[in-house]
């Protein structure tokens, strides 16, 4: 399977319809200082594991795994090349 | 004899818990609650009053509703909760007390959360039906906040306390057609009260429980009833949160106008939330056919459809 890229990551993000100021998101930042609240982080997760066939953890979301863009983008490559 | 749906009391109790001036204490903005939990206030009963005292005013209710004497004659009445008044005995024989209905009258209760309308709905048609009996009342009444956790935002800013009374007949104004119903016990700690604790609710898991099943157990009700989404004129599902409801509406590409989110200011009723949406459509004749769906603690998810007779 072919890597999980920034694009791949905001494209999905966008389905579930949550509202992000998407031209001046900052991968590097966490999403909820840019917006997202707790519920969008778990609606934003749920869309991960669906697309992706994936079980991600609570521990992972507290350890802080899935915070950003960037954060996203390298927790799905690693966990789909565990897969 | 086909028993089903023939008139509908609700009571919400009266008292309100605004959750906007909540909003610091549970560390939440007043855009959450208002855009996505959706629930402005919460109603909240007074201590001293029971799951029965609920069911009491809501048959009070129905009887501001019916046209003739409901109780003379009541050969059935059940009532779905798991907050009762006590552990033992059933809260269905206190309520059959306290209206004073008549002693030929079978009462059972049926611990069931947010599913539970649906399925007692099934239950209380077969009951009914292959006994041979008449004229049944179905209570919902699950007062949670004598289980809710004042500092645990995601509980207290969403239920509220109310209670439903649903007039079961042979002559109803709709008829029950097949239901659907699952369990994912494996789940069952989601939502939680333990011995001697209070309720905890995982949201992520409930979040995700409703977003997979219930697309789900719709697509496989319709097929049960041969019917199609376009069919339906209403889909009343279990009121969790604006949240939940948005989110099953744009994933299952239902029309919004289809998919009414009533509990702005009085909160998520549990097993109530449907039969109180259902109350306001019973005289609507142009709604045809109405799915319904709760989901829920166990985690567990029901469905059926009514069709106006």
């Amino acid at each position: 399977m072919s890597k999980v890229t920034h694009e791949d990551v905001i494209a999905i993000i966008k389905e579930t319809d949550v509202k992000l100021d998407w031209g001046k998101l900052d991968p590097k930042e966490s999403l909820a200082n840019q917006g997202a609240d707790s519920l969008d982080m778990i609606n934003i997760i749920f869309a991960f594991q669906e697309k992706y066939g994936l079980e991600i953890t609570d521990k992972s979301i507290s350890d802080g795994e899935w915070l950003s863009i960037d954060k996203m983008v390298n927790s799905l490559n690693s966990a789909l090349q565990q897969q | 004899m086909i028993i089903g749906i023939n008139n509908i009391g609700c009571y919400i109790a009266s008292e309100r818990v605004c959750n906007l001036e909540r909003a610091e204490k549970h560390g939440v903005t007043h855009t959450f609650i208002t855009e996505k939990i959706g629930i402005a206030s919460v109603a909240r009963k007074k201590a001293a009053v029971k799951a029965s005292d609920l069911c009491v005013l809501a048959y009070k209710d129905l009887a501001t509703r019916t046209k003739e004497p409901v109780l003379d004659d009541i050969a059935f009445l059940c009532v779905c909760t798991q907050n009762g008044d006590y552990k033992l005995p059933h809260t269905s024989a206190i309520v059959q007390a306290k209206l004073g209905a008549p002693k030929n009258c079978a009462a059972f209760d049926i611990s069931l959360g947010c599913s539970g309308y649906v399925y007692s709905l099934h239950i209380a048609k077969s009951f009914m039906e292959s006994n041979d009996l008449k004229k049944g009342l179905l209570f919902t009444s699950d007062p949670y906040s004598d289980i809710i956790d004042s500092n645990d935002k995601n509980t207290d800013l969403l239920f509220g306390d109310g209670a439903t009374v649903t007039l079961l007949t042979e002559h109803p104004v709709f008829g029950v057609k097949n239901g659907t119903f699952e369990t994912d016990g494996s789940r069952f700690d989601h939502l939680i009260k333990r011995n001697n604790e209070l309720l905890v609710m995982n949201g992520r898991g409930i979040f995700e429980f409703a977003m997979k099943e219930v697309p789900a157990i719709v697509d496989k009700c319709l097929e049960t009833n041969r019917l199609k989404k376009e069919d339906i004129d209403l889909f009343l599902f279990h009121q969790a949160s604006s949240y939940v409801v948005d989110n099953l509406c744009r994933r299952m590409k239902l029309e919004p106008e289809k998919t009414p989110f009533v509990i702005k200011d009085y909160g998520n009723t549990i097993s109530s939330s449907i039969p109180m949406m259902l109350g306001d459509y019973l005289e609507e004749t142009t709604k045809k056919n109405i799915l319904i769906c709760g989901f829920g603690v166990g985690l567990s998810i029901a469905s059926s459809i009514l069709r106006r007779r």
